[in-house]
């Protein structure tokens, strides 16, 4: 009989998933031993307990791990040294024993909680030195899964929502617990859907068996009838549904299991597991499929050698085929998450996964296909690298594609071929800020194109018009560029006949660029037309495709841009309208689909317009509307939050201070102080990463809660928020009390203020602490302003007041009268003469 | 080899680890003892469609040659009932010898209800209990029930408990109450 050892390392706050896991090992003991007549043993520290001497239990527990074939680690919020130094020697023993495997699987923290810096430090070394992988887990049965399929993956198979191995159910294991598939979202939605609809036909078939015995109402039985049979159609559909999904991720899962992925492993391939976890399955099977692919090539070597030509080709293109398939669902799943305000905005891990492949199609065309087949490949990987944003790349392939132009004979096109290389090449240089030379590449492809006697795209010229307007324009060559647009205009607005969805489309983006282009060289009148004619042609498209978000999400950015530049050159009348038509026409969208609102990039945009919506009714004191606009705001940073999909926290935290900020000018102190206490809460969870200016605003919030406490004379909470607030300043300039004094000395004297209907003792202890900053600076000779000066003098008078110090007050006033021009000094000078 | 079927009842959720604990325990006695030893734990029965299977449990009870109850704080009604079927069973058939370990704890709350009706049935049955405070104590007296049932006896060596040669592991005979 085998002998498979099996070793579980934890942390000691993780005891109860380690028992579970052994138990769980325990319980397949039978199984494995009457099956595949497997003997399964499990260890963990717990078989060492009656050992007290603790070098010889640390010993044995190593002599464990070395005769393990499988080691599973797992970490919560410490990584304990031993739990560490187990690893170790687990990880020494991959050397030597190559088909040993150790899983390490971080436990989920809760967003309130924070992880101990060894915990970080452990999954540096693990990334960065070791290069092994390791996941996360959030419930036990994840990792019960993992160690299943790892013993035995061929055996075990998933039938309705239970695994099974050798006929036998897995009770232990329930799929709802495990992170592939939870996560995956239209999953956990049909879970959902399935409990509700299973109830609801609960329901109606107790109401049936009711009617059964009411002869009376037979109308009522037979519409019971009839919408039971509904729902147990639809809850076949939806049992159909999530068959087909939850097979599809096991058989992936399975694929997986088969890799040796638990070792060093690609980017690609750590990507690919790390969106495996978070039940992103398509995902994966986009980016695995390049190493399928290539699988089966490398297996087929033999058998391509034997095939005729034609079959070869054949085959060649099926490959290319499925590569190309993969890249679209790979921008198109990566799009939706797209970060914008970051220029690279496509992930490395995409960039990679396209390059790789367009490198794979190229081998496989080069080998068997034509030079035509070639050269398309290399321009196809050009347009799409600059479409994804990833421009050197794009040049490298424009490059590659000339070089094969000059080295290869190709009969036809290759003028068209040449022209399209040059624009595209332009077009990149462009992005790089490369204007001149982009203007050449764009001048030259221009030329081309007119040259080449097939050339009929008339479209295409007008977009390369288009770009070289653009160029132009950038280089400040107004009259140019200008030509250049009303080219691209014309040729576009001659073939307004064919007017679908598609070229209306194409018609508002150029208007709206040539809007954008007038409006930078401040032509208001010519910018005003054109903005005319776009909103015209963006109501259009929302009016055909009233479920459409991408319409009004356009719309919405022609009005919002407008109002950007009507409020720059100080229109805030104009621009306060055109905003709240940007706010309103994304508003109209929430209406139409609850699903395209949940769209990420949705979101963002609907921050961006009502944050600027409400903010300009907040100055024309249009209390009310900005309420509607700074609410949807919030909303919408919440949704991304809780969805950790919120990549910029300073939208959120400007969001909840828009809320602060109206709350208090409206009077309602209670609803501010939530918003306040929400606030502390995010800077909670961002201040762990120490980051300065994180920790200034999470102290300025617990001062501004205790300032709202005070208005409601709850001096209570407002004492214990303002106690939070100077023990964070003062934590801080403790690291580094040169450089943060500055601050230090400001803080003290807002603190004071705070303490003013608190406690007039704390206030004193407060202005007399400012006061010694102020003096230390003073004498240090920092002040070449007089400011600290000035603030001193202020202090003192404050200090002087509250302790009835008339001497002191005099002292203040003198200093002030040196400083007199300064605002700290005006509050003193004022201040005493009006007493006197 | 012999088949030694053993049914673990106790509070679902206040004595999670420590049912999980024995469980492995038990699990890890199976070579020293040349037994086949057959924990029954509720948790490694259960799946979430069906929920709680009674009957399957009360005839894992009944096919029991030892049961074990472990109660703290307060009695569950389930857990209650799991002894109560048990100890008829005894009665009835011999099968399967009961014990109870009773947790001791300090607070200055009162006992629960559930507890004092629970010592008027252990007392009025006459079952057999057992005080611990710590789990060694509870693990140490399961190892002498079960070897009962064997040739075997243990023996305590430099600290270590020695069963058939073998050591046996998962017991910190430092930690055993009253030994």
């Amino acid at each position: 009989m085998e002998k498979i050892n099996i070793f579980i390392g934890t942390s000691d706050e993780l005891n109860l998933d380690s028992q579970q896991l052994q138990a769980f090992v325990n319980s397949l003991k039978d199984n494995f031993s009457q099956n595949f007549n497997i003997h399964l043993q499990v260890f963990s520290k717990d078989d060492f307990d009656y050992i007290d001497e603790e070098k010889e239990r640390l010993d044995e527990i190593k002599k464990s791990i070395a005769e393990s074939k499988l080691s599973v680690f797992l970490f919560f919020k410490t990584a304990q040294e031993d739990t560490v130094s187990w690893f170790d020697t687990a990880y020494k023993q991959i050397a030597s024993h190559n088909e040993n495997k150790i899983y390490v699987y971080f436990k989920d923290i809760d967003d309130l909680e924070f992880p101990d810096k060894s915990i970080e430090e452990f999954k540096v070394r693990l990334e960065n030195e070791i290069g092994h992988y390791c996941g996360s887990y959030e419930n036990i049965d994840t990792i019960k899964l993992r160690i299943l399929l790892t013993l035995n993956c061929d055996s075990v198979t998933l039938s309705d929502g239970h695994f099974t191995l050798q006929d036998q159910i897995i009770p232990n294991i329930d799929i709802t617990n495990v992170s592939e598939y939870v996560n995956n979202i239209k999953l956990s939605n049909l879970w959902n859907e399935k409990n509700k609809t299973s109830k609801k036909l609960g329901k109606i078939e107790g109401e049936i068996t009711i009617y059964d015995n009411i002869k009376d109402r037979k109308d009522r039985k037979e519409k019971l009838l009839s919408q039971s049979k509904i729902m147990k159609a639809k809850l076949k559909d939806i049992n159909n549904e999530i068959s087909a999904i939850e097979r599809n991720i096991f058989n992936l899962s399975i694929d997986l299991c088969k890799d040796k992925l638990h070792q060093k492993m690609s980017a690609d391939i750590l990507y690919a597991y790390r969106q495996f976890e978070l039940g992103d399955y398509e995902e994966v099977l986009s980016i695995l499929s390049v190493e399928n692919i290539r699988n089966i090539h490398n297996k087929n070597e033999e058998a391509i050698n034997l095939m005729s030509t034609e079959l070869k080709q054949d085959n060649a293109k099926w490959s290319i085929e499925k590569h190309r398939t993969a890249i679209k669902v790979l921008i198109a799943k990566n799009s939706g998450n797209i970060n914008y305000d970051d220029d690279n905005a496509y992930c490395k891990p995409c960039k990679e996964s396209i390059k790789s492949r367009y490198e794979e199609m190229l081998s496989y065309s080069q080998k068997y296909l034509s030079h035509k087949d070639t050269i398309e490949i290399i321009i196809e990987a050009a347009n799409t690298l600059f479409e994804t944003g990833f421009y050197d790349e794009s040049i490298d392939y424009c490059n590659k594609g000339i070089d094969f132009l000059n080295s290869n004979e190709i009969h036809t096109n290759t003028k068209s071929y040449l022209a399209e290389l040059f624009k595209i090449t332009g077009f990149n240089l462009n992005e790089l800020q490369k204007y001149a030379e982009a203007e050449k590449f764009i001048i030259d492809s221009i030329k081309l194109h007119e040259e080449d006697s097939n050339r009929e795209n008339t479209e295409y010229a007008a977009e390369i018009y288009r770009r070289l307007g653009d160029v132009i324009g950038k280089q400040n060559r107004f009259e140019e560029a200008d030509k250049n647009y009303k080219k691209c205009m014309e040729i576009y607005e001659s073939n307004i006949e064919k007017c679908n969805d598609n070229y209306l489309e194409k018609l508002s983006s150029v208007y709206y660029d040539i809007c954008c282009f007038y409006r930078q060289f401040n032509k208001k009148a010519e910018a005003d037309k054109i903005f005319q004619k776009c909103e015209v042609v963006c109501k259009k498209l929302c009016k055909n495709n009233k479920t459409n978000s991408n319409y009004y999400i356009l719309l919405s950015e022609v009005y919002y841009n407008s109002a950007a530049f009507y409020n720059n050159i100080n229109k805030t009348e104009k621009s306060n309208k055109l905003y709240q038509k940007a706010a309103q026409t994304l508003l109209r969208i929430k209406n139409v689909s609850e699903k395209e609102y949940l769209n990420v990039k949705f979101i963002k945009a609907i921050f961006a317009t009502c944050n600027n919506a409400g903010y300009s009714s907040m100055t024309h004191n249009k209390l009310d509307n900005a309420e509607r606009y700074f609410k949807i705001c919030i909303d919408s940073c919440r949704y991304l939050y809780q969805n950790n999909l919120l990549k910029n926290y300073s939208d959120y935290l400007k969001a909840l201070y828009n809320m602060i900020d109206l709350y208090e000018r409206k009077n309602k102190i209670a609803t501010a102080i939530e918003f306040a206490k929400e606030r502390i809460t995010v800077y909670e969870t961002l201040v762990q990463e120490e980051y300065y200016d994180y920790v200034r605003g999470y102290a300025e919030t617990c001062r501004k809660t205790c300032d709202l406490y005070n208005k409601i004379k709850d001096y209570a909470n407002a004492e214990a928020y303002l106690k939070q607030s100077i023990e964070i300043f003062e934590k801080l300039a403790d690291t580094d009390w040169e450089s943060l004094r500055e601050l230090l000395v400001i803080e003290y004297y807002n603190s004071a203020l705070s303490y003013f209907d608190i406690s007039k003792e704390q206030a004193v202890k407060y202005f007399n602490k400012s006061a010694d900053i102020c003096t230390e600076l003073i004498e240090s000779k920092l002040d070449d302003t007089g400011e600290y000066a000035a603030l001193l003098a202020l202090n003192k008078y404050y200090i002087g007041e509250f302790t009835n110090n008339l001497f002191l007050k005099d002292e203040a006033y003198r200093l002030a009268k040196k400083h007199s021009n300064l605002e700290f000094s005006q509050v003193v000078i004022d201040s005493y003469e009006q007493k006197v | 080899m012999k088949i030694l079927k053993i049914f673990i009842g106790s509070s679902i959720f206040e004595f999670e680890k420590e049912r999980l604990d024995i469980y492995n325990f038990l699990c890890s006695l199976e070579n020293v003892l040349n037994l086949s030893i057959e924990p029954f734990i509720c948790e490694l029965h259960d799946t979430n469609v069906n929920g709680r299977k009674q009957n399957e449990y009360n005839e894992n009870i009944k096919d029991s040659s030892l049961s074990f109850f472990i109660f703290g704080k307060k009695a569950g009604m389930y857990t209650l009932e799991e002894l109560k079927f048990a100890q008829k069973s005894f009665e009835d058939n011999g099968n399967p010898e009961v014990t109870v370990f009773l947790e001791n704890f300090y607070c200055d709350e009162p006992i629960d209800s559930s507890i004092t009706n629970l010592n008027d049935f252990l007392k009025e049955q006459k079952i057999s209990t057992v005080n611990f405070e710590n789990i060694n104590t509870v693990k140490y007296h399961i190892l002498n029930r079960i070897l009962r049932q064997t040739n075997f006896k243990a023996e305590i060596i430099d600290n270590k408990i020695i069963v058939n040669n073998s050591i046996i592991r998962r017991i910190k005979v430092s930690e055993i109450e009253n030994i």
